[in-house]
């Protein structure tokens, strides 16, 4: 029971970014003539990490700073370039609501979509329907082409299938701001009851009082690697007196 | 006893094709015959255009033209839904722990049933027509089935390309309408010259499985249709769908951070 859910051990990731068009003649030319097609982009370097079961950990930092892709390494989207990563038990994540919804097909299939990529089964989503259109409160748009709602709508979707997904160990990024305030209500209490829950969470975000409020643990990052790992108030303390000295 | 993870890619590849038929034109009897129109067309133009020069000497000319077309064009469905793969499905992998295969698989499921039911019809036409026997039928679905995994495996290595160059699609349509010319459809081998014939015989993957359709199709051996060819077609088959297979599987991580 001490042995931690996740283990990463000096974990680097590396991009290669094409810094033209890809085409086959400059494929080519690369692999006959050594032409460099593409650069490096290291988003994550060295990062060692211990994740212990029921924790609630707030990932901070800048754009572009390493948050999403540690969340893909731990999630097992991306392999990492170097290092080792030990994850005891899948993680679900749910993606800044970027992920395909089927523009053609109705919310309700959209459901169904939703939740087998989230890995919950037809019948289950069946046995919780009522419940996902009662969260989401798309009751009356329920057989309207998804291309059709508004951002705000297409996030409740979202939210409201991900929030039926049983797995031990959640992750959200950039995914705790959602549609209105009449939704971010019931959200709310969503993350309360996570919260006080056995379940492990890891939530990547900008919204520094959402962490301060829910997160007993918080992980800086900077450039790809762990600037600060310590308390919340601590931690967030430090990184908002960066980001004021670093705002020119 | 399936295991959770099995239960739940098998829910997701049920979920997914069925999204897939959905939002095709097979989700309407007037949508499928439309997707017929392609085929249809290309049919019609070549049955005009080369009645009258080799009709006369190839026996059922319309039935040996459309079991030539109907591989061909499905060859050619697979390769632009295959090429697109990573590039549309991009959010998926990335965002997801959607694995890679099952979404493949299900995006080409709308193509290769489209082909099942033209090469069903097609079966029918030689059936009503009495050149295909009964007893072929077996056959004949054999060859279709090593045909989709002939394809499939092509569209592999295709999509391996297309992902780490970008013109290899539009390469694709310029020389796709060369495929026309270079397998047998509208003519047989024996009118090619020997080094044409050299050339179609064993540079096209998709010959022998074109003969081996002529073949059954009309009830007689097509020319230069031998034991030779079956061993090659199966070959073309084992050698494209296994390398495909395991080329996709080791290059999937990269094609998913390259799309």
């Amino acid at each position: 029971m001490n042995e931690p859910l996740v283990r990463l051990d000096k974990v680097s990731k590396c991009f290669q970014i094409y810094q033209q068009h890809k085409t086959l003649f400059r494929l080519g030319q690369s692999l006959l003539g050594g032409v460099p097609l593409k650069r490096e982009l290291w988003a994550l370097r060295e990062v060692s990490l211990e994740v212990k079961r029921g924790e609630k950990i707030g990932l901070i930092g800048k754009n572009g700073c390493g948050k999403t892709t540690l969340l893909r390494v731990l999630a097992g989207i991306l392999d990492p370039t170097a290092g080792s990563v030990e994850v005891r038990s899948p993680l679900s994540v749910l993606f800044n609501y970027s992920l395909g919804l089927n523009p053609y097909l109705p919310v309700l299939d959209n459901i169904y979509l939703l939740g087998a990529v989230h890995g919950i089964l037809v019948s289950e989503v069946t046995n919780h329907i009522e419940e996902i259109v009662e969260f989401s409160g798309l009751r009356e748009l329920l057989y309207m082409q998804v291309k059709d709602l508004s951002a705000g709508q297409k996030q409740r979707l979202f939210f409201s299938v991900f929030a039926q997904t049983a797995a031990d160990f959640l992750a959200f990024d950039e995914s705790t701001t959602v549609a209105d305030m009449s939704f971010r209500k019931k959200a709310e209490g969503y993350f309360d009851r996570l919260m006080d829950s056995e379940r492990t969470v890891i939530i990547a975000s900008h919204e520094m009082k959402f962490i301060t409020r829910h997160c007993t643990r918080v992980i800086w990052m900077d450039s790809g690697r762990i600037k600060i790992d310590g308390a919340p108030e601590e931690t967030i303390g430090q990184f908002q007196e960066f980001c004021l000295e670093n705002k020119g | 006893m399936a295991s959770p993870r099995f239960k739940k890619n098998l829910n997701l590849l049920g979920v997914l094709v069925k999204m897939y038929f959905r939002t095709s034109d097979y989700k309407s009897i007037g949508g499928a015959l439309w997707s017929f129109i392609g085929p249809l067309t290309a049919f019609v133009v070549l049955y005009c255009i080369f009645e009258a020069r080799f009709g006369k000497s190839i026996p059922d000319f319309p039935l040996h033209l459309l079991v030539g077309i109907i591989p061909l064009t499905f060859f050619n469905n697979m390769m632009t839904h295959g090429m697109r793969f990573f590039e549309k499905h991009r959010d998926f992998l990335l965002n997801s722990h959607v694995p890679a295969e099952i979404l493949l698989v299900s995006s080409l499921f709308v193509p290769a049933l489209k082909f099942a039911v033209e090469i069903s019809l097609c079966a029918v036409a030689g059936l009503a027509f009495g050149v295909l026997h009964l007893t072929s039928l077996p056959l004949f679905y054999l060859t279709a089935i090593g045909f989709i995994l002939l394809v499939f495996g092509i569209t592999l290595h295709f999509l391996i390309l297309s992902t780490l160059a970008g013109d290899v699609m539009e390469i694709w349509t310029v020389l796709w309408p060369m495929m026309l010319f270079i397998t047998p459809t509208f003519y047989t081998v024996d009118m090619l010259s020997p080094w044409a014939r050299l050339m179609v015989l064993n540079l096209n993957p998709l010959t022998p499985v074109v003969l081996a359709f002529q073949s059954l199709m009309l009830g007689h051996a097509a020319p230069y249709f031998s034991v030779y060819t079956v061993v090659q077609g199966a070959a073309y088959m084992t050698i494209a769908f296994v390398s495909g297979y395991s080329c996709f599987k080791r290059f999937e991580k990269r094609g998913v951070e390259m799309s």
